[in-house]
């Protein structure tokens, strides 16, 4: 009678620790793909919408090379255009102002936003 | 909805903006040139009554400064740390022994003095509270880019409540927003092999800048070019294979300042290096005509290419 006892109770304990242990596998598991997919989504390139290039040189050709570097274009290539012309027939010569304050400050308004050329300060 | 253009020379550049309003936006844009005035009062290093001249010639005391030169130096400081010191304010003496010793504009045929080592940026002392610098002594401070870059972030954050705006300090540029049915401000990058644009940008809050040695060189008396971009381990310009560096950064001091890491590096280790960066990406022109870039700039046109973009 109290073999069977001890035996009943040595039964129980083992099943209580087998399911808490699959319990701890378990939830470790979720934790990790948890973990996963936060990491993927904080990980992810940076927006296109803060940065998109609307159109690219022709003259530009495209490789990768190593892997944190991009080729576009592996040397020098006649390309010149007539200034103030940009790839693709697009004009950035400033539109005529239509409303001109005094002075060498100049405040208009304009059909459309016009497009801006970064290179080093001038 | 009414997109206004405003031009004006000032900070050694020529400044243009443009804000896209439904408000009537000349009186807006009528205050900006004696803003950008003031600032430039007290951050250049061409005017000996500013606020930084001022703090050079103490080099070696506790100055209570301005809080726009104070949170500059706070922001060069950190871009200093940021890059490993290879952008450091601290080159003033270097640049000028160097022959950069008044505003470009103004710059002859120069002869240039020995240097000596640009001194360690960790030795600028700074007090949160009270707003006072200590400089090392012997050391003067040329904030260069970054008090552009500050002044344009201030510009656009102030005309951003009105609307979407284009700040362009001298081809530095800040944008916030997009314009109506746009997907962001068009920005081209200059290519000075050609003259060329190489690539058009849409930029929506975030900010872009460009350095290069293609611009602000001067032929010294032994007829070599020299160059404004000191690199400070050695105290001279410094000798690259890069023309010039264009940088994306959500932050234009950021942006300037790695522009001219990314040109002392060099292309290669430069654009490594940069892509290190989480926030930044960029594009090189080298001088043998190569044009380099960042993986996101091919991400991008990829995009482009499969017609993601409105």
């Amino acid at each position: 009678m109290a073999n069977a006892d001890r035996t009943r109770k040595l039964f129980i304990r083992s099943a209580v620790v087998t399911a808490g242990t699959a319990a701890t596998l378990f939830g470790a598991q979720n934790l990790a793909l948890l973990d996963g997919n936060t990491f993927q989504t904080t990980n992810t390139v940076p927006s296109s919408e803060t940065a998109q290039i609307l159109t690219l040189n022709e003259a530009v050709t495209i490789e990768q090379s190593a892997p944190s570097v991009t080729i576009l274009r592996h040397h020098s290539q006649p390309h010149v255009e007539e200034k103030g012309i940009a790839s693709g027939g697009f004009s950035i010569m400033p539109p005529v102002p239509s409303q001109v304050t005094t002075g060498q400050t100049v405040i208009y308004q304009q059909q459309a936003p016009m497009p801006q050329v970064s290179q080093s300060s001038r | 909805m009414n997109t206004y253009h405003i031009s004006f020379r000032a900070m050694g550049c020529q400044i243009t903006i443009q804000l896209q309003t439904e408000a009537d936006a000349t009186p807006i844009l009528d205050t900006i040139p004696d803003q950008v005035e003031q600032l430039e009062a007290q951050l250049s290093r061409f005017r000996l009554a500013s606020d930084l001249m001022h703090l050079n010639a103490r080099a070696g005391e506790w100055v209570a400064v301005s809080e726009a030169l104070f949170e500059t130096i706070h922001i060069a400081k950190h871009t200093a740390r940021l890059t490993d010191g290879l952008y450091n304010p601290l080159v003033l003496p270097a640049m000028i022994a160097s022959g950069y010793d008044r505003s470009f504009e103004q710059l002859t045929a120069p002869t240039p003095r020995p240097s000596s080592p640009v001194p360690d940026w960790h030795d600028i002392d700074l007090r949160v509270s009270s707003h006072q610098v200590r400089l090392p002594k012997g050391s003067a401070i040329d904030l260069g880019g970054i008090a552009k870059g500050w002044t344009a972030n201030f510009i656009a954050d102030q005309l951003g409540q009105y609307g979407a705006c284009l700040v362009n300090f001298g081809g530095d540029m800040v944008a916030r927003g997009a314009p109506l049915e746009w997907s962001g401000w068009q920005v081209g990058i200059h290519d000075p092999h050609t003259d060329s644009i190489i690539a058009m940008l849409a930029l929506s809050d975030t900010a872009i800048a460009t350095s290069g040695v293609d611009y602000r060189r001067w032929k010294i008396a032994t007829g070599d070019t020299y160059h404004h971009i000191i690199n400070p381990k050695t105290g001279k310009p410094a000798k690259t294979d890069v023309i010039s560096a264009t940088v994306i950064h959500p932050n234009a001091c950021y942006a300037e300042a790695y522009a001219k890491a990314v040109i002392i590096l060099g292309a290669q280790d430069g654009l490594v290096w940069l892509n290190d960066q989480w926030d930044a990406q960029g594009l090189v022109v080298c001088a043998d005509g190569k044009i380099l870039a960042t993986p996101y700039f091919l991400a991008s046109s990829q995009e482009q290419e499969t017609g993601e973009l409105s």
